[in-house]
């Protein structure tokens, strides 16, 4: 008797689920190929990546990747070091009440609707005087995902041994030491999972990016959403199916990662190690 | 006394960015925001203090009615995708290796790939010209005139289907569970509805407060759903919230409604914390949300 006898009402059940999921994402990839007409949406039979070039020859469209872009690693970035910082702080001194605190109001941040963090950002640039653009857009992306680095990084820095750095401490070694030679090394994995992960949810954030966007600074997300009402179809169709392309490349890096993390571990680890 | 001062310059630099950069552009704004409920203009006097417009807003009941209309959407969202989703891990967890691997993968990928992109496909098949609806009005079980667009239903429907991928990673994930075990009660006679309910939800109740969790911010944070295909009807507190800064310029009211919706989503998040210390004793809701990270 095998537990992969499944009743046709499973299999019926997860065959539908996943036509929901699937069957819109392929139509649309499909129809980004196969329409002919700018205004329709309906594909014909004969096959054109004409869409496509017109689409990447145009300014605003590549301009807005640009802007997703820059946004999304510079706000991975200083969310990596804000979060490794606060990660060590409880990790090396978890007694102390500031990092406590501090570990309390990250989860606060984290449940905060967007739209609360948006409008905080909008009230703050707007107070001060500032254009909204690159700074309201960094500043509003990585408050709000900190703390999705923070728990990724400190949960790996939690499985680490804390035996290690008490020896580390008995054989003279000062505290910057075991900042750069231990636990540097060590969550150098869970660092580059987070600025990944951050990267990608930046890109792909609406409301944040909605609420914050200046005139000369509209990423992606923002000018697929306007197009939706005033666009061409096939300008959004054309994005759609860009935004499917890369999202599954991205995922499948993620996977091989995690899949073989142990192999890519040691091989950052040695990096840290040899610095 | 060197390593002692050093320490100490290590301790700060190590907590300082994350303490500026939370009280310059979180509580800072907070406290801006809460300040301007209570600000109002007018052209004879320029600024003043009031308390007007939020008396104004509690007077009307609508922001009452708009938050539990948000709390309730929220909550039927979230607690149908982990329903789906955990039958979902069910069958994953009954398949073979690669079944599991490629079934894991497509949801991984579907889940990553923009909402704003997936909200256009399922407008696109729910629209009423799809082929869905073309196929259901020739076998003659919809009416020619059936629409589904701009309902409650697909609003909730293409929620559902956004969030259902986040509910079966984090499940999926955090799930701690030997097919051997599911294999055992089959060979003892346990039919499928005893090995669900008996062996595999007790089994899955962290991974599912986590996937909960999970699913409730995200479902808070893709009001925009419901402007694509939701129509004037269905709008829920940030939508109204998006109204008053962008339509009306009423700012006052914009930060009334934010600052509801704020102390809603904690109060939320504090009684949950609640509920799962007295379910789970001495466990945390750190580690069952680390738990999807591990």
């Amino acid at each position: 008797m095998s537990v992969h006898n499944k009743s046709w009402l499973e299999h019926s059940f997860m065959t539908f689920i996943m036509f929901l999921l699937f069957i819109p994402l392929i139509y649309i990839f499909i129809l980004s190929f196969f329409t002919a007409d700018q205004d329709s949406m309906l594909p014909t039979g004969e096959f054109t990546l004409k869409w496509y070039s017109k689409a990447l020859s145009k300014d605003s469209f590549l301009e807005s990747w640009v802007v997703s872009l820059i946004v999304g690693v510079s706000s991975a970035l200083i969310s990596c070091f804000v979060a490794f910082s606060l990660s060590t702080y409880i990790y090396l001194w978890p007694k102390n009440r500031s990092g406590k605190a501090m570990h309390r109001v990250q989860e606060i941040i984290m449940m905060t609707p967007d739209i609360i963090i948006s409008i905080i950002t909008l009230y703050l640039f707007s107070i001060s005087k500032q254009d909204l653009g690159y700074g309201s857009l960094i500043v509003a992306h990585t408050t709000s995902f900190t703390g999705m680095a923070f728990l990724i990084i400190r949960t790996r820095m939690r499985a680490m041994p804390y035996e290690t750095i008490m020896a580390a401490r008995d054989l003279g070694a000062s505290s910057m030491q075991i900042v750069w030679n231990i636990i540097l090394p060590s969550s150098w994995g869970a660092i580059f999972t987070s600025f990944l992960l951050v990267c990608s949810s930046s890109t792909d954030d609406v409301v944040l990016s909605y609420f914050n966007s200046g005139a000369d600074t509209v990423p992606f997300t923002v000018f697929l959403y306007s197009s939706f009402r005033f666009g061409s179809p096939i300008l959004i169709i054309i994005s759609c199916a860009m935004i499917m392309i890369i999202s599954a490349m991205l995922s499948l890096f993620i996977y091989l990662i995690a899949r073989y993390k142990s192999y890519f571990a040691s091989k950052l680890y040695l990096i840290g190690y040899r610095r | 006394m060197k390593n002692n001062l050093s320490e100490k310059l290590l301790k700060l630099g190590l907590v300082f960015p994350i303490y500026a950069w939370v009280t310059i552009f979180f509580i800072i704004p907070i406290v801006i925001n809460i300040s301007f409920i209570f600000i109002s203009y007018s052209a004879d006097c320029g600024i003043v203090f009031s308390i007007e417009k939020l008396l104004d807003v509690f007077r009307t009941h609508y922001m009452l009615f708009s938050a539990l209309k948000t709390i309730a959407f929220t909550i039927l969202c979230s607690v149908c995708s982990v329903v789906i989703a955990s039958i979902m891990v069910y069958y994953t967890v009954k398949s073979s290796a690669v079944i599991r691997k490629a079934i894991f993968l497509s949801v991984l990928i579907q889940t990553q790939i923009s909402f704003i992109a997936k909200c256009f496909s399922y407008k696109l098949l729910f629209s009423h010209e799809s082929y869905l609806l073309q196929i259901l009005r020739s076998i003659g079980i919809v009416s020619p005139t059936f629409s589904l667009m701009f309902t409650w239903f697909i609003s909730f429907l293409t929620t559902l289907l956004l969030l259902i991928g986040f509910s079966y990673l984090a499940l999926h994930q955090g799930l701690k569970l030997n097919e051997n075990i599911l294999l055992a009660a089959k060979d003892l006679g346990a039919s499928n509805w005893v090995q669900f309910t008996q062996i595999f939800l007790p089994n899955i109740k962290k991974p599912m407060l986590s996937s909960y969790y999970l699913t409730v911010v995200n479902c808070l944070g893709i009001y925009f759903v419901l402007n694509m295909v939701g129509g004037i009807d269905q709008m829920l507190m940030e939508n109204k919230i998006s109204d008053y800064i962008f339509s009306y310029r009423d700012m006052p009211t914009a930060s009334i409604y934010s600052i509801f919706l704020f102390i809603s989503t904690l109060l939320m998040y504090g009684c949950g914390k609640k509920i799962i210390s007295s379910i789970f004793g001495s466990h945390d809701l750190d580690d069952i949300e680390e738990s999807q990270f591990e």
